[in-house]
Parts: C-alpha cells; sequence; structure tokens
C-alpha cells in the first residue's frame, strides 16, 4: 500500500503525478481494455511478447460468451 | 445481433459523413461500453481521426472526446518514434548486409496506407529476413547465447515464426524478427516463399511487400494465427486495415471464393455491410462452406497433434545420436523422473 502512494505521488519528470494523470484522463481509462495501455506502453508491450515456439493446440480456445455483445474478446494477438 | 455501440463505431470508422446515425439512436448510446469496445479492438485512435475527419465530435460528451484525442495523441507521437526507429534499424541490417522486409503495422504505416500516422495502434516492429541470415542477425542484434531457437536438425523442420521479441538498447519500441509468417503447422497455407521475389531483389532500406500480400497476411494473421477462423471473434483493426488498404485486385468475389480463409473472413463481417462483396448465395454454397470449414479445422487439429508428437519423437532420436546430450538426460531424469512424465519431462527439459 505504501509503495502504491508513493508510486501515485511520486512526479515524474515533466511534473505530473500519476494521480493527477489519472484525474485528467478521466472516467474512461477505467472503461478502457487493458490492452490500450500495454501498447502505449513499450516496456509493458515487450513483456507480452508471444513464445516463438507454440506448442498449444489451436481450437482450445473458448471464445467469447457474448458474442453479440458490446464487449470484445481480448485480441489473441497484441502485436504489429 | 449486432450491439448499439458497434453499430455505430462501423458507421464511423466506415461510412460517409451523412450516414454516421444510420439505424442507430444516439440517445440510447452507452458510451463507456463505446469506449470498451473500440478500447478492446485497439481502435480508440481511429475513432477519434475518423470524429474528426467526419466532423462528429458534436455527438460525444465532451470528456469523450478529450479521452480519446488523448490516448489519439499519445499514440502518433509513438508512431513517429516508431518510424524512426524502423528506419535505424533497415539502415543497420543494409549496412550488414541483410535483406528485409517490414510486416504488418509497421509496413503499413511505410505504406501511407493509412491518412494519419496516428491512426493504427502498432506493437511492435515487425520484419521478416531469409533464413540463410538468422544467425547473422542475431549477432547485429546482440540476441546473445540465450537465444536458442531449436536444436540441430529440428531447427530444419520446426524453424520458429519469429526470434524473441526485444528492445534494443536506448530504444523505445520492440523488434520482432521474423523467419516465417505462420508457425510451422500452418505454413502448408501460406508462407515466406510468397516474397521470393521480393528477396531477390536488390538489397535497400524501408522495404515493404506489395498490397495484395499485406492483404493476405492481414487476413491469414486473423484466421488462423488469431483464430478467426475457428472462434467467432472479428477484429476491427484488421477489418479496418483491409479496408484502408482498398485492394480492389484482392476483392474480388472470385478471388475470395477461392480460397475458404477469406471467404470465411467476409462471411464473418458480412452483418456489417463494410465491403461491397456477396459471399454466399445459395443453399448449396452454404452447405459446402460449412463441410470445408469443418474439414479444415479437423485437419488442422489432427496436425497439431502429429506436429507435437513427431516434435518429441525427433527429440528422442536425437537424444539416441548424441552421447553427450544422452548422458546429460539421463543425469537430469535420474533426479527428477518422479515429477512428470518421462517423455515430457525430457522434452520440457530440452526445449528450456
Amino acid at each position: 500500500m505504501k509503495e502504491d502512494s508513493k508510486d501515485l505521488t511520486e512526479k515524474a519528470p515533466y511534473g505530473i503525478t500519476r494521480k493527477e494523470a489519472l484525474q485528467k484522463m478521466g472516467k474512461y481509462a477505467a472503461f478502457t481494455v487493458m490492452g490500450t495501455f500495454v501498447i502505449l506502453n513499450p516496456k509493458k508491450a515487450q513483456a507480452q511478447s508471444a513464445d516463438p515456439v507454440d506448442p498449444d493446440p489451436v481450437v482450445d480456445d473458448p471464445g467469447t460468451n457474448d458474442p453479440g455483445g458490446a464487449t470484445p474478446p481480448t485480441p489473441p494477438g497484441w502485436g504489429g | 445481433m449486432i450491439a448499439l455501440e458497434e453499430k455505430f463505431l462501423v458507421n464511423i470508422l466506415y461510412r460517409p459523413e451523412s450516414e454516421i446515425l444510420n439505424d442507430v439512436d444516439i440517445n440510447n448510446i452507452n458510451f463507456e461500453k463505446l469506449i470498451t469496445l473500440a478500447s478492446g479492438h485497439l481502435m480508440l485512435p481511429a475513432l477519434f481521426f475518423n470524429i474528426q475527419k467526419k466532423k462528429a465530435s458534436y455527438l460525444f460528451p465532451e470528456d469523450f472526446i478529450a479521452y480519446v484525442k488523448s490516448i489519439y495523441a499519445i499514440n502518433k507521437a509513438r508512431n513517429e518514434i516508431l518510424l524512426d526507429e524502423a528506419k535505424e534499424l533497415s539502415e543497420l541490417l543494409v549496412e550488414h548486409n541483410i535483406k528485409h522486409i517490414f510486416l504488418k503495422g509497421t509496413a503499413l504505416l511505410l505504406s501511407n496506407v493509412f491518412e494519419d500516422i496516428g491512426e493504427r495502434m502498432i506493437g511492435d516492429i515487425d520484419f521478416i529476413i531469409q533464413h540463410k541470415d538468422e544467425e547473422k542477425i542475431k549477432k547485429v542484434l546482440e540476441y546473445g547465447n540465450n537465444c536458442k531457437t531449436e536444436i540441430f536438425f529440428l531447427s530444419m523442420i520446426f524453424k520458429p515464426t519469429h526470434l524473441p521479441k526485444k528492445v534494443r538498447e536506448n530504444k523505445t519500441i520492440a523488434i520482432e524478427a521474423h523467419l516465417e509468417l505462420l508457425e510451422s503447422r500452418h505454413r502448408w497455407i501460406f508462407n515466406s516463399k510468397v516474397l521470393k521475389n521480393n528477396f531477390n531483389e536488390e538489397l535497400k532500406t524501408i522495404k515493404t511487400p506489395s498490397t495484395s500480400f499485406l492483404f493476405d497476411h492481414c487476413i491469414y494473421a486473423l484466421q488462423i494465427r488469431d483464430k478467426g477462423f475457428f472462434i467467432p471473434y472479428h477484429g476491427h483493426r484488421s477489418i479496418y486495415d483491409i479496408y484502408k488498404l482498398n485492394c480492389k485486385k484482392s476483392l474480388t468475389i472470385s478471388n475470395i471464393n477461392k480460397d475458404i480463409f477469406k471467404k470465411h473472413f467476409f462471411a464473418t463481417i458480412e452483418k456489417f455491410n463494410i465491403f461491397d462483396l456477396q459471399t454466399t448465395c445459395s443453399v448449396w454454397n452454404i452447405y459446402h462452406d460449412k463441410i470445408s470449414r469443418f474439414l479444415t479445422i479437423a485437419s488442422f487439429k489432427i496436425l497439431t497433434v502429429i506436429g507435437r508428437y513427431s516434435y518429441k519423437i525427433l527429440i528422442l532420436i536425437q537424444l539416441l545420436c548424441n552421447n553427450e546430450l544422452r548422458k546429460r538426460a539421463l543425469n537430469k531424469i535420474r533426479i527428477h523422473y518422479h515429477h512428470k512424465t518421462l517423455l515430457n519431462y525430457t522434452y520440457r527439459w530440452l526445449i528450456g
């Protein structure tokens, strides 16, 4: 918790705290799917790297439970 | 059944200004849901770009516009860096005599497919090299000794699709050096041989493939690699790429009907009425498509099983041929055999 609050108040080099940044982003940030932030944050994007050798079966993905709904399934590939 | 928010998103992205409110009651739009939908498809920057282009910002709350604008601005700044780094990388590879071709989002951006460089969200810089340059590129990009892709002759059969993703020193965007376009079990459908002519051309920087290749790659990547052929999934990022590519040569009924993956892609998105294509016309065609799809999925499953076991068997054959490897494997198995089955343990240890 302490680390979290420190993280929120720590000033970035361009003079805005993470808390201020979140407030500035507004309520819509909470409705944004993580993939968008992962791509916009290169360090996290690197961690999303797929294993070049992929022994997993192709057809076992359960897909979405909400095919006609507004919530899309998370795209399997967030790469290029 | 298409959700109202998705109808609205499709209208904004693909239809002219006058048709944005077709079949949509703006008072019933849930803007939080729209953000979730558009961000799930990585389309927030494209959404903002089209709202601006079609002068539709009066339809949205102010804080909504401010939010999507900020995402668009961050993405645009990132794509500017991406283009600079792609150019720099290309120069480095040419310096070391490595022929390379950019792929996917980077290639689309470099080919000026989009009106604005902030429209498309791109994860990394993808490019493909020839198999013969694999060792050379590992040295140039400083992969070190940790990057052991495959063992001996297995590498001939199970060539990885790409080397591990990495961010070069003092750089922002991750790079992904491809050796192939799809996983080994899918290469009978689409593989790097289609780029043979491009590789035969002289060495130069910032090389991108033809629009028809980008069109095909976009569809196969979504249908096969991202499993669009197997699950009820459509990706607006891919649909938008195809829409922007505007590849009239590939967008013909005869071309699409020839290929089950392309046909499935367009059949899945037919409900949105984006492209003027009618993929299914008779009852016979519908049943024919269903049977073909079932057989293709069945063959994929069989190939996956065959691939998995043949890989394990090849590793075991290799154990018989290599004394040093056998000695190490036996020693490890002697200590840990009770954790897992012998075959699985050997397999995991060898590939790990």
